[in-house]
């Protein structure tokens, strides 16, 4: 599920100018622009007083163990792909684009298009050859009745859900693997049953309702022993 | 970004705007000026890759999430209407192609606390040195197998404000929540975190 990449920030706040240059990494100095914040907070939850101190360590901790950055050659090819992927407006000021195209590529793409491109040939020659010519298994990936044939709308995918527990009663509703039905099963639908005969031989009835389910045929099970409905 | 093998056109580091202002240089990209766009990507690179790297625990990806980021908020510039710093909003944007992207790449690393709850019972986590005998590499591990047991939101809220270096106040702007969710984020992320990291220090 993508994230908005655009935020509208909804709070007021100074123009930041140098103040947001090369912030010093080592200190906490932000946190004092908190500390009404944090006053106000703590006042609410008394009780996270005490681990204040431990939410600070834990952030010098981060801040002790950033990662190297990159050499400026890196960043001189990030930039570069900022400027080819922002396209025209980028080259009507002039700069000098180091990367051809308007699509910009990364690192995992460009890493591994070279080297697949001979591979995927190869298989792909390989594929031809070896392999029976049968038409392989589809549908393993089930169709979504209700969202019709257009674009799915993945809320959470399997990796993202873990199953903590469950009640013993509950795990007969447990499926495993992919439900065969994602839909209501309809065993037979309207139209398909006619009525020949109302008899009250085995206590049967009819009720007739206005609505399009009629008419419902209403037996009872266990009035004639051997002969349940 | 361009291929890694290939050596590139070297792009001019501007270094004339160091004293200007986000919004004088905005303003000034606005009206055609590149270089202003190179000062501002160097001047939040850094702390953008931080964020990023934080989330994706690799380099490759973290570049990856820093040009997309970089690239949307440049693209984007009209959707940011100053209210916040541009700093604050960047973050916000990289954060996010951070985390689509972990996504897309399948290389999150939920790990089950097996139904765990934090409770003050839980042994307390001393943090007068917590990294002693600890490499920077070995702690920087320890630290992400800390944040992947985050949720999502607390993880974004608690690097925001650690690495991106974000007060509460600008991790509430970013994420257009109050100010007390962060508060409540950060604070349940430290009793996890807490706990975690307490647990593999002793082992």
């Amino acid at each position: 599920m993508n994230q908005d990449p655009i935020p509208q920030p909804e709070f007021q706040k100074p123009e930041s100018g140098q103040e947001a240059q090369e912030p010093s990494h080592a200190g906490l100095d932000h946190l004092k622009n908190d500390r009404e914040e944090l006053a106000a907070w703590l006042n609410k939850h008394p009780e996270e007083a005490s681990h204040l101190e431990d939410l600070q360590a834990l952030v010098s901790l981060c801040r002790q163990s950033e990662p190297s950055q990159p050499s400026d050659e890196t960043w001189d090819h990030v930039l570069g792909g900022v400027i080819a992927g922002i396209g025209p407006s980028a080259a009507s000021v002039g700069h000098a684009n180091p990367v051809s195209g308007s699509r910009t590529l990364s690192y995992f793409e460009r890493g591994l298009r070279s080297s697949l491109m001979g591979a995927a040939a190869a298989a792909a020659f390989l594929l031809a050859v070896l392999l029976p010519h049968e038409k392989p298994p589809t549908g393993i990936e089930p169709e979504i009745p209700f969202l019709g044939r257009g674009e799915t709308l993945p809320i959470v995918d399997a990796s993202d859900v873990d199953l903590m527990s469950m009640e013993g009663d509950d795990t007969r509703l447990l499926v495993v693997g992919i439900p065969p039905v994602n839909a209501p099963l309809v065993l037979v639908g309207h139209g398909d049953i006619t009525l020949l005969s109302a008899a009250d031989e085995y206590g049967t009835r009819v009720q007739m309702s206005s609505g399009p389910d009629a008419p419902m045929i209403v037996a009872p099970l266990s009035k004639q022993p051997g002969r349940e409905r | 970004m361009a291929p890694r093998g290939e050596a590139p056109e070297k792009l001019p580091t501007s270094r004339q705007h160091p004293a200007a202002g986000d919004d004088h240089l905005l303003a000034q990209y606005a009206a055609g000026d590149r270089e202003s766009l190179e000062e501002l990507f160097r001047r939040y690179r850094g702390v953008a890759y931080r964020v990023a790297y934080r989330l994706l625990g690799q380099e490759a990806d973290a570049l990856d999430a820093v040009q997309d980021g970089f690239l949307k908020a440049f693209t984007h510039l009209s959707a940011f209407q100053g209210r916040s710093s541009f700093k604050t909003w960047l973050l916000r944007v990289v954060s996010n192609s951070a985390l689509d992207l972990g996504r897309q790449r399948g290389r999150r690393e939920i790990r089950s606390l097996d139904g765990w709850t934090p409770t003050d019972q839980d042994t307390p986590f001393r943090m007068e040195d917590p990294g002693q005998g600890l490499e920077r590499a070995d702690m920087r591990l320890l630290i992400r197998e800390a944040l992947a047991t985050l949720p999502e939101a607390q993880r974004q809220t608690f690097i925001l404000h650690a690495d991106g270096e974000l007060s509460y106040r600008e991790v509430a702007e970013a994420l257009s929540i109050s100010i007390g969710t962060v508060m409540s984020r950060l604070f349940y992320a430290r009793q996890k975190l807490r706990v975690f990291l307490s647990r593999r220090i002793e082992t």
